[in-house]
């Protein structure tokens, strides 16, 4: 099947939860559009032609890599051809790959190109700038692209898995993780044409899908942060196969641990760890999360089957003043200790939790990166909510399948 | 199955570095067994790192966190939690992470339940203020023995259960921190610190800096850091190595002259879905805060075999070396006596 | 058997893109050579007895280790029980020798053990590419990492030795001094920064170059080592390889646990093997993906950055 993505460099500013206001470069997904962080997510299928349509609005060139895809085509009005570096006077590289050059270059190249593609592989990839590297990844210009196996069938459990039937990846909900990090300072240098050093690169921020905690638990699309659509709360239910997508878009490593349990790592950099009826599969409760690559993980939470009546919990409850509760002013407990169970909170704690579900906090174990420039909590943090079975409702946690642009 | 009761309070204390400079940390400290009225005798005893808590798979362990306050800096009312890290199936009323259930406010106890269901190497810290907290020094080590664990007999005396390749006559923690100076200093001067400004100073392995590292345990000259980081062997023993890293930096840990063998991760051994063994081997072992590693290998040689972080610039003490995370294993021709516990 | 190596750690300079020649403290492998960086490149065969010669022709001190080898060091200590060095000391214009069996195949580091924090940075380390039983060097046929059944039989091969350079180390170091914090501005691969990664070899200081030919469908077996203090993340762009050993252990013994991956990250000290088969003809960039590295004290292109070409 052949399938059209279009793309628009654009600058804009995002958001974070101490009120500050970032300039970024990122891509649109429509001519009128806000430039995003991260990219849009791009899903398509296994076998797919896959089209992407680049026009650049920046005031330098662009392009984009498409690791983990071979063959990849790039066409400039002049008929496709294998994409290739780009080399300067003397013979120096000037892009990692075919660009779309910027609006105002008297040599008016082309400002819009078409890279092309079919995947090979199912799996979860990255896409990020092959120009001024050094700046435009971290200024914002890389985002997600999954691909589904070619018999991915979202009605049928066996066939809504990340590398296809009988690769023991099937899921029930699945989220996309991107990570990186924002020293403010560079992108406040590229904004007013101050000098960009990155060697003096000192992250303040640390995101995930764009944003920073506590935002990144707020549903995805919410108006107030119009560049940065994707929101990371993970919720699922007890027993359920939850597909966890990571993939570090910045240019440093970072520790993600989920509270609740391990995750089983299924594939790496969008390849299935399997050689024949070898399994190479194993279980983490921290992942290394590298620049540039991606870890596929499937994590199930069954709990320790605790119940009120059947199996209560064999320690006392201290009486609620003799607890701290909601230290923040507000609290994600239920003021039970079971699942579905809502019990007494403080006066004055504001009690966002919904019917006794259950949260476990999923953040970078480098704790400086769960701050917003230097606050906790913020950055790299999100929470997996699990709730009472039945109570969730499918369309949690299901990234459709064939949209690839749910803004 | 046993039951183990087991009590930590949580407090201050002062850590000192090799190069005589002491910081003000926030830790732990063991009160299991302590008559209620002396417990308050262990305010500002905080201990770097942590006193061990082990269990067997199948032991029901009640662990009792007493907050008592931080006698150096009066003013603050921080709570406390245990955050068992990497606790399979945990219930959010023990995983103490207090924005999603309870913390324990100063003078009061609070009692965590887990019956461990997966043998190897964990870590605990506090989780309230964590950024704070465990660069403070809340860490501690922890170590779920496999069901049949019986350290008298060697086919039994393993990290993952017999028949899984994991017999061992010596084990080790070696548990990674670091400590920011400023960090420390301005908690003392009751200052804000902008976390996003973290620099190590110091580069620890159980708590200690080179060369404290290689002092005994119990070390008189250094009552908050009772852990030795030497590693003692006899020629021939097969050592257990449990790296744990709650610094804030990735680590790379190697010995001269000793490859590593590679036979947990994460309390997991490294077997597919079939059981395939996926166990293999480094030269250097590249550890990432929240990750553990069960390490294995055959003591050689007598001799002495040193042990040194290959991210060379952190084997310094606030910029001097030698220093930081460096110790030594010393193989003995045979004379060692049996180990009697974990780091003894 | 036993096969003499001899090295000698002087002094040098060396040349980073856009920069005058930076003091360096080296290895050479004879005594009229100048220091190299890396340290000369030695191939020799599993179970080969290597008996090596140090001989110090530096201010200060000096010793090597060999990581990833079994050995038993032979460290020595101050009058405070502290490490001074990791092995046997060859003083100011002496010498030490040790004595090591290549025993498994494998690219392995050798390097300083005396304040390795000061030498090593100052660029004291070098490869030793130990080859498997049966590998000949004139009879392609026999070509692999690892011997076989490991599944790394190849055809062109590239080691690619990763480093740093802190310029203000250097000339702090070079006069007598005392350090303060690490912070590279330079990075290399096998010892060049780009665009001279992509020189062939030469007789200069920095004699080994980085760049890569092969035809289509050449299986390319790269040995990515990682001789810096940092991490690193190295990307291959539009090539998805196999990872065949992790350092030089083989993932294919008798089960096969090698994967797949395009970009991979090294911890100092660490080695990986990838191996592909070289795709259509074209340029294909190979480079550091912490991109704060793919720069020549800020200026791009630069660090941690070469071409495979495929013809
Ligand atoms: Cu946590
Ligand atoms: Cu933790």
């Amino acid at each position: 099947m052949l399938r059209n993505v279009d793309l628009w460099t654009r600058d804009g500013f995002f958001s974070t939860p101490d009120g500050s206001s970032i300039y970024f470069w990122g891509l649109a997904s429509r001519e009128d559009g806000k430039a995003q962080l991260p990219g849009p997510l791009i899903v398509v299928q296994q076998g797919d032609t896959v089209r992407i349509n680049l026009t650049n609005t920046l005031p330098e060139a662009t392009s984009l890599l498409f690791p983990g895809q071979e063959g990849v085509t790039v066409d400039d009005g002049t008929g496709p051809r294998p994409v290739q570096p780009r080399f300067g006077p003397g013979g120096v590289l000037t892009s990692f790959t075919d660009y779309a050059d910027y609006p105002d270059n008297p040599m008016a190249n082309p400002t819009r190109v078409t890279y092309a593609f079919t995947p090979e592989n199912p799996g979860t990839y990255l896409y990020w700038s092959g120009t001024n590297v050094h700046r435009q990844v971290l200024m914002g210009l890389h985002g997600c692209l999954i691909v589904r196996p070619a018999d991915y069938d979202e009605s049928v459990p066996a066939r809504r898995t990340a590398y296809g039937e009988g690769t023991g990846t099937e899921f029930d909900r699945e989220y996309v993780l991107v990570l990186a990090e924002v020293d403010p300072e560079l992108n406040y240098n590229v904004e007013h044409g101050f000098p960009y050093r990155v060697r003096d690169y000192k992250p303040r921020y640390w995101t995930m899908n764009g944003r920073c905690a506590v935002d990144t638990m707020l549903p995805s699309g919410v108006g107030y942060l119009p560049t940065q659509p994707y929101g990371s709360m993970i919720t699922a239910e007890p027993g359920e196969k939850v597909l966890f997508r990571y993939a570090g878009g910045g240019i440093e490593n970072h520790p993600l641990h989920p509270h609740g349990n391990h995750t089983r790592i299924v594939g790496l950099d969008g390849r299935l760890l399997r050689n024949g009826a070898t399994d190479l599969s194993y279980k983490r409760f921290t992942v290394l999360v590298g620049p540039g690559q991606t870890y596929d993980q499937i994590f199930i939470w069954t709990g320790l089957g605790f119940d009120p009546v059947t199996h209560p919990i064999p320690t006392v409850l201290p009486q609620l003043q003799n607890l701290a509760v909601g230290h923040a002013g507000n609290t994600l407990w239920s003021g039970s200790a079971y699942l579905g169970l809502k019990g007494d909170l403080p006066v004055g704690v504001a009690d966002l939790n919904d019917m006794g579900e259950y949260y476990f906090m999923l953040h970078s174990h480098e704790e400086v990166q769960i701050t917003n420039w230097g606050k906790y909590p913020g950055g790299l943090m999100t929470m997996v909510a699990v709730f009472p079975s039945g109570r969730l409702g499918e369309r949690h946690g299901r990234i459709p399948y064939t949209e690839s642009v749910p803004v | 199955m046993a039951i183990i009761e087991q009590r930590l309070g949580a407090t201050d204390g002062w850590v000192k570095m090799p190069d005589g400079n002491l910081f003000y940390i926030m830790g732990f400290v063991d009160i299991t067994g302590v008559p209620e009225t002396a417990v308050v005798s262990y305010r500002g005893k905080a201990r770097l790192i942590a006193p061990l808590v082990e269990a067997k798979v199948g032991d029901e362990v009640y662990l009792t966190l007493t907050n008592l306050g931080f006698p150096g800096r009066p003013d603050l009312d921080d709570s406390h939690t245990v955050h068992w890290h990497g606790f399979p199936n945990q219930i959010p009323l023990y995983d103490g992470v207090p924005e999603a259930s309870v913390a324990v406010r100063v003078g009061r106890d609070f009692d965590y339940y887990y019956k461990p269901l997966d043998p190897g190497t964990y870590m605990y810290h506090c989780h309230f203020e964590p950024v704070e907290h465990i660069q403070m020094g809340m860490v501690g080590p922890l170590i779920a023995r496999p069901r049949d664990y019986d350290p008298g007999v060697p086919a039994l005396k393993t990290a993952y259960g017999s028949g899984t390749g994991t017999e061992f006559a010596r084990e080790y923690f070696v548990f990674l921190t670091e400590l920011d100076a400023r960090a420390h200093e301005f908690m003392v001067l009751v200052q804000e610190y902008d976390w996003s400004e973290y620099r190590a100073d110091y580069y620890l392995i159980n708590g200690r800096a080179y060369p404290d590292t290689v002092k005994d345990n119990g070390d008189p000259s250094l009552p908050s850091q009772p852990f030795s980081a030497r590693i003692k062997a006899n020629t021939g023993d097969r050592v257990l190595l449990r790296f744990v890293n709650l610094g804030y930096q990735q680590h790379a840990i190697e010995i001269v002259g000793i490859p590593l063998h590679v036979a947990g991760v994460d309390a997991q051994r490294p077997v597919g879905l079939n059981g395939e063994d996926l166990s293999y081997g480094k030269n250097v072992l590249y550890v990432a805060p929240g990750q553990t590693y069960d390490v294995m290998f055959t003591a050689p040689a007598p001799g002495t075999y040193p042990l040194y972080n290959r991210n060379c610039h952190k084997n310094m003490n606030a910029g001097v070396a030698p220093g930081g995370m460096v110790s030594e294993v010393a193989v003995h021709p045979g004379t060692l006596p049996p180990q009697p516990g974990p780091n003894a | 058997m036993v096969t003499n190596i001899d090295l000698w750690a002087k002094s040098g300079s060396i040349i980073l893109p856009g920069r005058d020649p930076l003091p360096f403290w080296g290895f050479s492998g004879s005594a009229g050579a100048g220091a190299q960086l890396p340290g000369p490149r030695y191939d020799v065969m599993e179970g080969e007895s290597l008996h090596i010669t140090l001989s110090n022709q530096l201010p200060g001190t000096t010793s090597l280790v060999l990581s990833g080898v079994e050995f038993t060091p032979q460290p020595v200590k101050d009058g405070q029980g502290r490490f001074v060095s990791y092995n046997t000391e060859a003083a100011p214009g002496g010498s030490a020798a040790y004595d090591i069996v290549a025993a498994r195949p494998g690219v392995f580091l050798y390097q300083s053990g005396t304040a390795p924090e000061t030498q090593v940075q100052m660029g004291l380390y070098g490869v030793i590419v130990v080859r498997p039983l049966g590998y000949d060097p004139g009879n392609p046929s026999t070509w692999s990492g690892y011997g076989p059944g490991t599944g790394t039989e190849f055809d062109v091969e590239k080691v690619l030795v990763i480093g740093e350079v802190d310029t203000a180390w250097h000339e702090e170091i070079a006069g007598g001094g005392t350090p303060s914090d690490y912070d590279p501005g330079y990075f290399t691969l096998n010892g060049r920064s780009y665009p001279a990664t992509v020189d062939p070899d030469d007789a200069s200081s920095q004699p080994y170059g980085s760049g890569m030919a092969a035809a289509p469908g050449q299986r390319i077996l790269l040995r990515i080592i990682n001789a810096g203090f940092l991490n690193h993340t190295l990307s291959l762009d539009g090539v998805t390889a196999r990872v065949v050993a992790g350092d030089s252990w083989p993932l294919k013994t008798s089960i096969d646990t090698t994967y797949r991956k395009n970009t991979i990250t090294l911890g100092s000290g660490q080695s990986y093997d990838l191996l592909f088969t070289a795709p259509a003809t074209g340029k294909y960039v190979i480079y550091d993906r912490d991109l704060n590295h793919v720069v020549n004290a800020n200026q791009f292109p630069g660090g941690i950055i070469t071409i495979l070409e495929v013809t």
